[in-house]
């Protein structure tokens, strides 16, 4: 039964997390740094690499989670799964032609790492029309920005952002329309 | 807005309602059907999930830095290393909570209302700081450190802020939460009560728990009652019970 009781756990885990609670994922965050860094510390990574990887892994994990594409089976899924995807960013990067440059092509590099994959984490066309997304909402201006941000992530209601940002609620909701189509156009000049 | 606009805006208002689970079986069924019908609505809906991902995971990735920052500030994972820590920290870290409880119950003691306080005083744990806009910056730094913790300089950054725009209620009232966290519960109450009768504010709720909890803390035991009646925060109605007994 113990185990019917984690999975539980996890699935509140992965409810809150598609909620966007804050606290939750912050804890997430913080609780599975550590093992993460030291994994790429142990494979010859520095602290800001770590930091990279690690908060690209996270995302992934949140977009795939969002997604519904990680279902979690065990007690500690989620937090595995993280760690997976993260050591996974960390071995391309590694076998990156960047990372060789850098390194030299005759120096030996010995990771015991595991054979290698290449073209492992190619983008797939869903992936980089979400990075396109996440560009776009970076180069909105700020009153579109915080507006989106306020109802998409914080999952503020029209009526709670029309008081907070004092507008109406008629011109709260046509003006996150009007954000969302600039959004929209960014992210198509983008694609060209 | 043109009615073609129009339109297209309620589809996107339907599909996010479909995305948050908010239609009944029936309008989602035909929702469904809708889309399954018009392959190019079913494309525009496609798009629109994404940019709603893109746009979650763009503002989950500004606030990560956040996260890394306090997780940097915390001594005990700044130096990471392979192992596990070593049970002598932990056994020091055992041994502090010991000796802070201890020092808590012997000044405390003969105090019911500050332990009282105590036990129930939580700070709000504040405001996303994330918001781009410049005029809020100081305000957002000082968010960051009251997250952290640092109540001290978040109230001198606030304080520069509360010249300019002394009625604002959201400064008010992490003002006066913030002096709370500091125990100086006369400058909380202060700032606390001037906001409390502004019925519109979002915190109406808070500022009368608070308020409830910087008269206790301040042996002000008949104020702190009234205010925790005007707040309908369950945990309110809690420690207003413990009172009365």
């Amino acid at each position: 039964m113990e185990s019917v009781k984690n999975i539980t756990e996890q699935n509140k885990l992965v409810a809150a997390i598609k909620a966007n609670d804050p606290k939750v994922l912050q804890m997430l965050y913080q609780e599975n740094y550590g093992k993460i860094a030291a994994y790429i510390f142990k494979n010859s990574g520095s602290k800001p690499q770590a930091k990279d990887t690690y908060q690209e892994a996270f995302i992934a994990c949140y977009q795939n989670i969002k997604e519904d594409k990680f279902v979690p089976q065990s007690e500690t899924a989620l937090q595995g799964y993280l760690f997976t995807i993260a050591k996974n960013k960390w071995t391309d990067y590694l076998r990156s032609a960047h990372y060789k440059k850098v390194q030299g092509m005759n120096e030996v590099v010995s990771l015991g790492l595991e054979a290698p994959e290449p073209f492992s984490s190619e983008v797939s066309e869903e992936e980089s029309n979400l990075d396109l997304a996440m560009t776009g909402f970076s180069k909105l201006g700020d009153e579109c920005k915080s507006l989106l941000k306020l109802f998409y992530f914080e999952k503020k209601s029209m009526e709670e952002i029309s008081e907070l940002i004092n507008i109406t609620d008629a011109s709260a909701r046509n003006k996150k329309y009007r954000c969302m189509q600039k959004l929209k156009t960014i992210v198509a000049n983008l694609k060209d | 807005m043109t009615p073609r606009e129009n339109e297209h805006m309620q589809f996107l208002d339907a599909s996010e309602r479909y995305l948050g689970n908010r239609m009944d079986l029936a309008e989602k069924a035909a929702f469904e059907e809708k889309l399954a019908e018009d392959p190019i609505l079913s494309q525009q809906f496609d798009e629109h999930k994404k940019l709603i991902l893109g746009i979650e995971s763009a503002v989950l990735k500004e606030n990560l830095d956040e996260y890394h920052a306090t997780l940097e500030n915390d001594s005990g994972v700044k130096t990471l290393s392979d192992k596990k820590p070593s049970p002598y920290l932990w056994l020091g870290i055992a041994a502090s909570i010991v000796v802070v409880l201890g020092l808590f119950l012997f000044f405390d003691k003969n105090d019911d209302n500050d332990a009282l306080f105590a036990t129930h005083f939580v700070p709000d744990p504040g405001l996303p700081t994330t918001m781009g806009t410049s005029e809020n910056y100081t305000f957002y730094e000082g968010m960051v450190d009251y997250k952290r913790e640092d109540y001290k300089t978040a109230i001198t950054k606030w304080e520069s802020l509360y010249a300019e725009k002394p009625e604002n209620d959201t400064l008010n009232y992490f003002l006066g939460v913030a002096e709370l966290a500091n125990k100086n519960a006369a400058n909380a109450i202060t700032y606390l009560e001037k906001v409390a009768p502004v019925n519109e504010s979002m915190f109406q709720e808070e500022i009368f728990h608070y308020l409830g909890l910087a008269n206790l803390k301040a042996g002000n035991m008949e104020q702190a009652k009234q205010n925790f009646q005007k707040s309908k925060k369950p945990e309110s109605a809690i420690i207003l019970s413990e009172l009365n007994n």
